[in-house]
């Protein structure tokens, strides 16, 4: 089944909390929203459930418009964030009442929960009340219970808010199991990055009520399509620039009015676009060697380093005063296959000309 | 030495404890006890004599009818209210909520003079029902009607926080799996309110059984005919008939204690069952 949202509008008051929202999503597709609180996400998530009306534009359902359809009508399997397991009825009980409702056989019904329940890891709990389960059981019940009259479409609504992080884990590998295994296309609303790159086929960056950026999670991660995408995904070191040369093979562009640096491959910018250049930490060396002409390099003096488990964090002073963050992976100093660095310490900071993002400058 | 402190502390720390028992004691508990011992005086057989009299039984019963009428008249009319204030989004919402919790502020005889102005038969609406016979001052009705007024605010009350703390999320799961809004209320919303519901009735009924003021103005207070117990006390007081008096008074406190302890215990259950999270 697949989802078309076309330049959907939802207005509060003066302010658009969902403005013009187009997506499209694949039949068996899984599709994250992800975005800050107050971003419009689950609202977006809500429209697409017939809970609340847009202003403007329109949904469709396998190029079936359901803009105006109640959300009883359009068979829909959602699980909200506090999970709402009703607490007068047991789980079993629970699962069965979107198929109570359908009058779906009681022998069916029966056989139906039973399977969810295994399929969900919760075998034999049925007879409980949700007063007597985990918070990741909750969450369980609550998925079981919205794929029970096997919906065309699951919508999740930030389904791990409420579980510590190591359930969360756990909970994600298997929702994406069970997902996939039926088949079911899939969307969900999430403010956790690393939830929405492990779960999704395609990520889409929503920001006060737009969708910033729709694509595969790598996409979104190495070549954001916005400075904000760039920004909320992941940290990064910006810099603004200009493009100096743009040829098919390569992109020069001049960072602090004298540092050429390059990007591999064609850019859309001509010379003289006022740019951002944006490169993550992770994709930066130390080195008291300056780089090769197949490299970008910059210089500067250690300023600061925490250790953060993993990785080291080193922030270094480049010469126009700003900061750039450098990430090392600690085994490499364990291993002796780098020198820990002393903070004061003249080094150079390189990085493949493969990496590295140009965005154009947004106005301000 | 250090004995003496602790028990110097022990003191000071039943003091505050002490003064209320001293203070409300008297103010409360006095009173109610002078009417057990009043009744009682001429032993439990005498009693039982003043309590099997056709005035008596006919009041007590009569009561204890409108009161069962009131509280099921007002559990429909104040859950509905209750949900329309909780779950709907209206302009003037909040003031229309003030509106039906005036009641309560509004002095009972006010209540039964103001319905008098109205139903009376040269009230606005009687003036015009009284050629056609209907007249509903001096009636059960108007005693119904008084009633439901002024306990009207105490099903709202207790129904509002209850549907107000019921996320609407427990009703869009009911609607994303197909039920309709009847379908959602019935399975999802009426359960959760059963305490409630229970406890407001009670409510209801134990404020209606002892109401006076309103009543003694729209029900004429006529024997065997509109005569609650309440008025039927009132009256025996006033003909000097104070055994009599006390005997009904003592039967209306044993009825309000019992349905107070219930009221209690149900409001316990809930709250209960609220912190646990089901």
């Amino acid at each position: 089944m697949s989802i078309l949202i076309e330049q959907i509008s939802k207005k509060y008051g003066n302010h658009y909390v969902v403005d013009k929202v187009s997506l499209d999503v694949s039949d068996g597709e899984l599709v994250v929203l992800l975005g800050s609180s107050g971003s419009g996400k689950s609202t977006i998530l809500k429209i697409v459930a017939g809970l609340v009306l847009p202003d403007e534009g329109r949904i469709l359902l396998n190029e079936l418009d359901i803009t105006n359809l109640p959300p009883q009508k359009r068979g829909l399997g959602f699980v909200f964030q506090n999970y709402s397991i009703f607490p007068n009825m047991t789980i079993t009980e629970n699962i069965e009442f979107g198929m109570k409702i359908r009058k779906v056989p009681l022998a069916e019904r029966k056989a139906r929960s039973e399977r969810l329940l295994e399929l969900v890891g919760l075998p034999g709990l049925g007879s409980r009340y949700s007063g007597q389960l985990s918070g990741g059981q909750q969450q369980r019940v609550a998925l079981a219970r919205a794929l029970a009259y096997e919906p065309r479409v699951l919508l999740l609504d930030e389904p791990f808010g409420a579980v510590d992080a190591k359930t969360r884990v756990q909970l994600r590998q298997s929702l994406k199991k069970i997902v996939k295994e039926i088949g079911v296309t899939t969307m969900m609303v999430t403010h956790d990055q690393e939830e929405a790159f492990e779960l999704a086929d395609r990520v889409a960056i929503i920001n006060e009520g737009r969708v910033e950026h729709y694509g595969f999670p790598s996409d979104v991660y190495y070549a954001p399509a916005t400075q904000f995408t760039a920004d909320f995904v992941g940290d990064i070191n910006l810099f603004e620039g200009y493009v100096t040369a743009s040829t098919e093979e390569q992109c020069e562009v001049n960072l602090f009015g004298h540092l050429p640096v390059y990007r591999r491959g064609r850019q859309p910018f001509q010379p003289g676009h006022q740019v951002l250049y944006g490169v993550r930490p992770e994709q930066i060396r130390v080195s008291l060697l300056e780089p090769e002409s197949y490299e970008n390099g910059i210089n500067g003096v250690i300023e600061k380093s925490m250790f953060l488990g993993d990785v080291t964090r080193y922030s270094i002073r480049l010469a126009d005063n700003s900061l750039l963050d450098v990430q090392v992976l600690n085994y490499l100093f364990i291993e002796g296959m780098v020198m820990p660095y002393e903070l004061n310490e003249q080094v150079w900071l390189i990085w493949s000309q493969g990496s590295g993002i140009i965005m154009p400058k947004e106005a301000s | 030495m250090n004995q003496d402190k602790s028990f110097q502390k022990k003191i000071t720390s039943m003091l505050p404890a002490g003064f209320l028992v001293l203070v409300l004691l008297p103010l409360l508990l006095l009173p109610l006890t002078s009417v057990f011992i009043y009744a009682l005086r001429g032993g439990i057989r005498n009693l039982g004599a003043f309590l099997i009299t056709v005035d008596v039984l006919f009041a007590l019963r009569f009561s204890l009818i409108i009161a069962f009428i009131t509280a099921i008249i007002n559990t429909v009319l104040g859950t509905y209210a209750a949900y329309i204030l909780s779950k709907t989004r209206f302009a003037g919402r909040e003031q229309l909520g003030i509106i039906l919790n005036l009641p309560v502020a509004i002095p009972n005889v006010v209540v039964g003079t103001s319905l008098l102005l109205l139903w009376g038969p040269i009230g606005l609406f009687g003036q015009m029902l009284e050629p056609l016979g209907i007249q509903p001052m001096f009636t059960p009705v108007g005693i119904l009607l008084a009633h439901i007024f002024i306990t009207f605010p105490y099903m709202l009350g207790t129904i509002k926080p209850v549907l107000d703390d019921l996320e609407t999320t427990y009703e869009e799961a009911a609607y994303t799996m197909g039920a309709s809004r009847w379908q959602a209320f019935r399975h999802i919303v009426f359960p959760a309110l059963k305490g409630g519901l229970l406890t407001g009735a009670l409510l209801t009924f134990a404020h209606s059984l002892g109401e006076f003021g309103a009543t003694v103005m729209v029900s004429g207070n006529l024997r065997l005919r509109t005569q609650t117990a309440p008025l039927y006390i009132f009256s025996q007081f006033e003909s000097g008939n104070i055994q009599a008096a006390n005997a009904v008074a003592a039967v209306l406190a044993i009825l309000s204690f019992i349905l107070f302890s219930l009221i209690l215990f149900l409001a316990g259950r809930t709250g209960k069952k609220r912190s646990r999270g089901t």
